[in-house]
């Protein structure tokens, strides 16, 4: 069940703010009695959003991030972290019926436990996982996480004080191919105090995955 | 009272040029040698006298101080003393990779057996200059190049910074220090812009050639914006660093600073361009001071005075420099010596 839309009304369902200019689709997964209505933007391969449960389905940061990729993400605001994260092989199976066999998957702030279990669940779908102020990871995905084989990417704020940055090391610790980065004076709203620099080494990451650590950037002054 | 030997290291030679860039051609090779020579002399004096801290600055392309790299005299004194800290004030973290530079003092604090002490700087305006620094960028640059440091020293895993003004995707320095979580650290408060950063990061804070009524503020505003942050400084989180000269008489110490004055726009060597610039920049009144007599100066009864106001101005920990415009080398020498006989053992307590 999609609809198109670019009317930022017609999606008043959703827990969302939403800039006009981006064109989305609205929808539902369905799968083993599981039901989640997403938000759809841009065109590329396929990035899921688990957002924070209080927050934006289309942050700034996601808005740019659908300039590059075909963002879908999930608008899990009614209910508990806990089912969602016990309903991770039911959501693999409606991404499966959904047509979505790889994709990379981005979890804020408390989504990042959903994230997590995802990628712990499903492995053989997540591509790359990326972790944004990571909070309230639960026991049962903290002591999983070295069963995440996709390449993560952690970003923490400098002066995040929410606990990110001791569960960013945990995860920096135990899983096998993650990176850390501290974006220097962000709090816990990554996007809302320093977009640009925290976009770029999500786009990077995406592009490139682990490779991303190494510069492409020329180091020639005048050819 | 902390009290600490600054090793300008000045250039033992004649000073053939007061402009900046001093010409390399007015460096004779000979004097070079003998500048270091002395100036390993003066370090090994000043661990025997009992001097609590030696420390080591970082200036550029004049005689003034010939460090351009702190680094490597503080590496070559970590392997003549085994007593006093060994102070690094400090880095210029504007001309610095930070990464190295954490990477440097993680080596020099194991080399020291834990030993080193360190206040990162932004440079003097004419260092701006050095490394094409920009001066309207240089605090936030130093600042966020400190947050780096301290987290490159203390972080357990490798991570990546994704700065305002660095940007590194890998960070992992070792060996990590052997001071545990880190050596002591200060931040500059020559401006009063630059307090609560020291304040807010529970940093030591660092004052130079300020008159004492500038000190007192300061410190007042350090305090303020510590108790701000939920923490309270030790007196010797505050340190000081200025010009002394004590002599066994005040007769004597007056006769032997004589009518020279420090102009701090010559002793820089201000560059014509950098002036221009520094216009309504308000660290420039540093560099547009003149100082009549040496901050400490007299003899030890007065000198012991001086520190008695000095600790009430709120400063806890001092960096002396026995250099003065007149004094010769041997003046210095014996101003070290009767400061560590009779003016150190009455400071002790203060």
């Amino acid at each position: 069940m999609l609809r198109q839309s670019c009317d930022p009304a017609d999606s008043r369902s959703l827990n969302t703010n939403m800039p006009i200019e981006i064109c989305t689709k609205e929808g539902r997964l369905q799968a083993n009695g599981l039901d989640v209505s997403y938000l759809e933007a841009g065109r590329g391969d396929p990035l899921i959003v688990f957002p924070p449960q209080d927050g934006e389905l289309f942050d700034p940061l996601i808005t740019k991030l659908a300039e590059s990729q075909r963002v879908i993400s999930l608008d899990l605001s009614s209910r508990r972290s806990s089912t969602i994260e016990g309903s991770a092989e039911k959501l693999s199976d409606a991404f499966a019926k959904f047509g979505l066999d790889r994709y990379c998957a981005i979890g804020i702030s408390d989504g990042a436990a959903p994230a997590l279990a995802q990628a712990i669940a499903a492995p053989e779908q997540v591509d790359k996982l990326i972790l944004l102020s990571p909070i309230k990871l639960s026991q049962h995905s903290t002591v999983r996480l070295d069963e995440v084989n996709a390449p993560t990417l952690v970003v923490v704020g400098t002066r995040d004080t929410s606990g990110s940055a001791e569960a960013g090391r945990l995860c920096r610790e135990k899983i096998r191919a993650c990176h850390l980065s501290f974006l220097y004076g962000a709090d816990h709203a990554l996007a809302a105090d320093r977009l640009n620099a925290c976009l770029n080494p999500i786009k990077e990451f995406l592009e490139q995955g682990e490779q991303f650590i190494i510069s492409r950037e020329s180091q020639l002054i005048h050819p | 009272m902390i009290a600490g030997f600054f090793n300008t290291v000045g250039y033992a030679g004649p000073w053939t040029s007061n402009a900046w860039p001093a010409p390399p051609v007015g460096c004779d090779r000979e004097a070079a040698r003998l500048t270091m020579e002395r100036a390993m002399d003066q370090v090994l004096l000043a661990d025997e006298l009992g001097f609590d801290w030696i420390s080591v600055s970082e200036h550029h392309y004049s005689p003034r101080i010939l460090t351009p790299s702190p680094m490597i005299f503080a590496a070559a004194i970590t392997q003549k003393i085994k007593r006093a800290k060994i102070a690094i004030l400090g880095p210029l973290l504007p001309l610095s990779n930070p990464v190295r530079v954490a990477e440097e003092l993680a080596m020099l604090d194991v080399m020291s057996q834990g030993r080193i002490v360190v206040l990162f700087l932004r440079g003097t305006p004419n260092e701006t200059l050095v490394y094409r620094a920009n001066p309207d960028e240089t605090r936030e640059v130093t600042q966020e190049g400190i947050e780096l440091i301290l987290r490159a020293w203390t972080e357990p895993q490798p991570f990546g910074w994704e700065g305002r003004y660095f940007s590194f995707r890998t960070v992992s320095v070792w060996p990590r220090t052997l001071q545990e979580p880190r050596p002591r650290v200060f931040s500059s408060g020559n401006t009063p812009d630059s307090v609560p950063f020291a304040a807010r990061q529970r940093l030591g804070l660092a004052l130079s050639f300020m008159p004492l009524a500038e000190i007192k503020h300061r410190v007042e505003l350090y305090r303020e914006e510590a108790a701000k942050a939920g923490w309270e400084p030790a007196a010797d989180d505050v340190v000081y660093r200025f010009f002394g000269h004590v002599a066994d008489t005040d007769e004597q110490a007056r006769r032997n600073v004589g009518d020279n004055k420090v102009d701090f726009g010559r002793a820089f060597g201000m560059n014509e361009a950098v002036l221009k610039r520094l216009i309504g920049n308000r660290s420039a009144a540093l560099y547009m001071m003149v100082m009549e007599t040496p901050f400490l100066f007299g003899g030890p009864a007065a000198v012991v005075d001086q520190i008695g106001a000095l600790r009430e101005a709120g400063v806890g920990n001092m960096d002396m420099a026995f250099t003065w415009p007149g004094i010769s080398y041997e003046q210095q020498l014996q101003s070290m010596e009767c400061f560590a006989s009779r003016v150190i053992p009455q400071i002790r307590a203060l």
